[in-house]
């Protein structure tokens, strides 16, 4: 079954609005709750005043997956560097994806723009997936120059997804970002692949922020997988 | 380890009770502890980080500040007197890192003595560790004021008074600040100084060296290797011992270093070899360039002119800003740990609660940096170099021959949970000569120091009878 990592800053405000928890039920959620420690302070030292607080809020997200008709296992983490917690738990959990939570609306039209080549399919079989059964708009975007239109067609063919529109823009990486931000803002969500670099940099990087600052709304990002 | 029989008892006059250990295990890969409940504590320090703790705490005094005053007390020998210095820290450091295996947690050097000789020298060691960080602390701010000031003599900039305590305490003030507002790379920031330092120092060794050699010119002259005897050869030892503070703070991040059987006696013993052969060789070379009577009168920055003299104005600056780097990282690394080594005391309700209390906001410990914070700054403007430095050796010392102590008093007696992944070959005989060597040391420095390091323990003690006298810690874990 399709796995994602749901990691959120537990203490610091940041939450999983009530979308996301719809719009995750088809799939297996593992919600990572964090804080983020200073160099100055031991992760034990957090816990040993946060973990109650914590693990209380990690409950009611627990609930709130439950009562959407998903399941979704919770883990508590202290550290002292997120991405490395947030790459650990995503391996250990073999999950196929990491959401970013943003204020999901209900979910209705879902942009997947494809950037890398590599893996077309195991993106638009992820989509496949998080979709099911349910009324979602799936568009696709190709930015990239080495992928051809008919190979993303077949990949979201393959995958079921014949509905799937699906748009060109071959554009030069920055671009592609760039392209990616005035797209966005009309979509609930976004889904797109890992490109070469780290799972952890794609993350938190300059297009997840790009991003986020356009649309407001979650983003998953797919694994790559070899 | 969560077998454990004993654990943690009693309450402190507050009524609190010492925090049950169930830390759980590390996992296998080595990056994070999952406790008994399933909360996982991340592990994110490595080998490297682990190194340039242990050599970004020490390397800012042996090298910045003392070779001037050693070799005025010492002559050419004082070379010796940072082998010896390197040597003792050696029978520490191996102990320690065998103890640090068994127990890889917050507190370092505090962790193991209270655990394995119980809470009254548990209180004597966690004590002397914060302020012993303490004293050194505001030691390492005052070299970085003689490195400040030196930058704005040689910029021509003159206050009529010398500007040294001043531009120490401003930068306390700043470094302390800094601490509170929850920097997230200082560790990061930290690897970068270090290897900056370590390439300046490699640089500049390996151009004195030669001409030590004489490749560059006439060779120098050897002057006589002991011109003051033997003796000033120990006591400059004592002096000098400072450098080597440092090691140890390794293990008060114990529960943050990765794969911990690995990397922990990896950091600290190579810590003290790194900075040991660092040191003998920087008085090497600056003995040899200029003559330890001239190299005395230089003072603090005499490493500044030894470098002007084979490099000019360039390696002047490069040595002043390594120095204000070493120092810099020095005093940084010290408060932090000092932070830490409170933490383990409150942790254990050997001190209130509220010590280790964190901000939410910025994720700080505000109490505990205060707790080190100030005091460094009122020493500071004592500005009594040799006093802080020895005062900080002496509290450290006492908490080393305790390490060494502890390993013995585990090793003769082993409960079920101790299984460290390192142990000391012969480690009677290191041990043994590691705290009679500790000890020792203390007896030849100067009788103001002492005192002071007496009346801390002592003080320390009472503190134990008064307020936690009921709380034990042996065997606990």
């Amino acid at each position: 079954m399709t796995k994602v990592l749901v990691p959120v800053k537990i203490l610091e405000g940041e939450s999983v609005t009530p979308g996301l928890f719809d719009l995750l039920s088809t799939v297996d959620v593992v919600v990572l709750g964090y804080y983020e420690v200073p160099d100055q302070t031991p992760a034990e030292q957090a816990k040993l005043q946060f973990e109650e607080r914590a693990q209380a809020k990690l409950d009611e997200l627990r609930e709130g997956f439950a009562d959407a008709g998903g399941d979704a296992e919770t883990r508590l983490a202290f550290t002292g560097a997120a991405e490395q917690t947030i790459s650990r738990v995503t391996i250990e959990e073999n999950c196929d994806a990491i959401v970013h939570p943003g204020v999901a609306q209900d979910v209705d039209r879902l942009l997947v723009p494809f950037i890398g080549k590599a893996n077309v399919d195991t993106v638009a079989g992820f989509v496949a997936a998080l979709v099911g059964e349910r009324d979602i708009t799936v568009s696709a975007l190709g930015l990239d120059e080495g992928v051809s239109r008919e190979e993303i067609r077949r990949a979201l063919d393959d995958a079921g997804l014949d509905t799937a529109e699906l748009t060109m823009q071959p554009a030069s990486t920055g671009d592609a970002l760039a392209t990616i931000a005035d797209v966005a803002v009309e979509y609930d969500l976004l889904v797109m692949g890992e490109p070469e670099s780290s799972l952890s940099e794609w993350v938190f990087g300059d297009l997840e922020d790009r991003v986020a600052r356009e649309s407001l709304g979650p983003v998953v990002v797919v694994r790559a997988r070899d | 380890m969560s077998e454990s029989t004993l654990s943690a008892a009693g309450e402190n006059r507050a009524g609190e009770t010492p925090v049950a250990d169930d830390l759980g295990d590390v996992n296998d890969d080595g990056d994070v502890t999952v406790t008994d409940e399933g909360t996982e504590l991340e592990r994110t320090i490595g080998l490297t980080g682990g190194l340039a703790i242990g050599v970004g705490t020490m390397i800012g005094a042996g090298i910045f500040v003392f070779p001037g005053i050693a070799a005025g007390q010492a002559g050419p020998a004082a070379a010796g007197s940072y082998a010896i210095g390197m040597v003792i820290a050696l029978l520490v450091a191996l102990p320690a890192s065998e103890l640090a295996t068994a127990m890889p947690k917050s507190g370092g050097g505090y962790y193991f003595v209270s655990r394995s000789l119980g809470a009254l020298a548990g209180t004597v060691v966690g004590v002397s560790l914060w302020l012993s960080l303490v004293f050194a602390s505001s030691f390492y701010l005052v070299g970085f004021g003689s490195y400040a000031a030196e930058v704005l003599t040689r910029m021509g900039v003159s206050l009529g008074v010398s500007p040294t305590i001043a531009l120490a305490l401003v930068f306390g003030v700043l470094l302390t600040g800094l601490s509170f507002t929850g920097t997230e790379n200082t560790a990061k920031l930290q690897n970068y100084v270090v290897a900056i330092l370590l390439v300046i120092l490699s640089l500049f060794l390996s151009y004195g060296g030669l001409d030590a050699l004489g490749v560059f010119g006439t060779s120098s002259t050897p002057e006589t290797f002991m011109p003051f005897g033997a003796m000033p050869v120990i006591t400059t030892a004592a002096l000098v011992f400072t450098s080597y503070l440092g090691f140890a703070q390794v293990a008060t991040v114990a529960g943050e270093i990765k794969n911990p059987g690995r990397n922990l006696p990896l950091a600290m013993v190579g810590s003290v070899l790194i900075v040991g052969t660092f040191y003998v060789a920087t008085v090497f070379v600056a003995t040899s360039a200029f003559g330890s009577a001239k190299l005395a009168s230089f003072g603090e920055t005499a490493m500044v002119e030894v470098a002007g003299s084979f490099w000019g104005p360039i390696g002047a600056i490069a040595i002043l800003i390594a120095g204000l780097l070493a120092t810099v990282s020095s005093a940084n690394a010290s408060i932090m740990s000092s932070s830490r080594a409170v933490f383990a005391l409150s942790k254990d309700a050997l001190a209130p609660k509220k010590a280790s209390a964190i901000n939410l906001k910025y994720g700080t410990p505000h109490v505990a940096l205060t707790l080190a914070g100030v005091p460094t700054l009122l020493l500071v403007a004592s500005g009594e170099t040799e006093i802080l430095a020895e005062v900080a050796s002496i509290l450290s010392l006492v908490m080393y021959g305790l390490i060494c102590v502890s390993l013995i008093a585990m090793r003769r007696d082993e409960p079920e949970w101790y299984d460290p992944d390192f142990r000391v070959p012969a480690y009677r005989v290191i041990a043994g000569l590691g705290a009679v060597a500790s000890f020792g040391l203390i007896a030849f420095m100067q009788r103001t120091s002492q005192i002071i390091g007496v009346v801390v323990m002592v003080v320390a003690a009472g503190w134990y009878y008064y307020y936690a006298g009921d709380v034990s810690l042996k065997g606990a874990l």
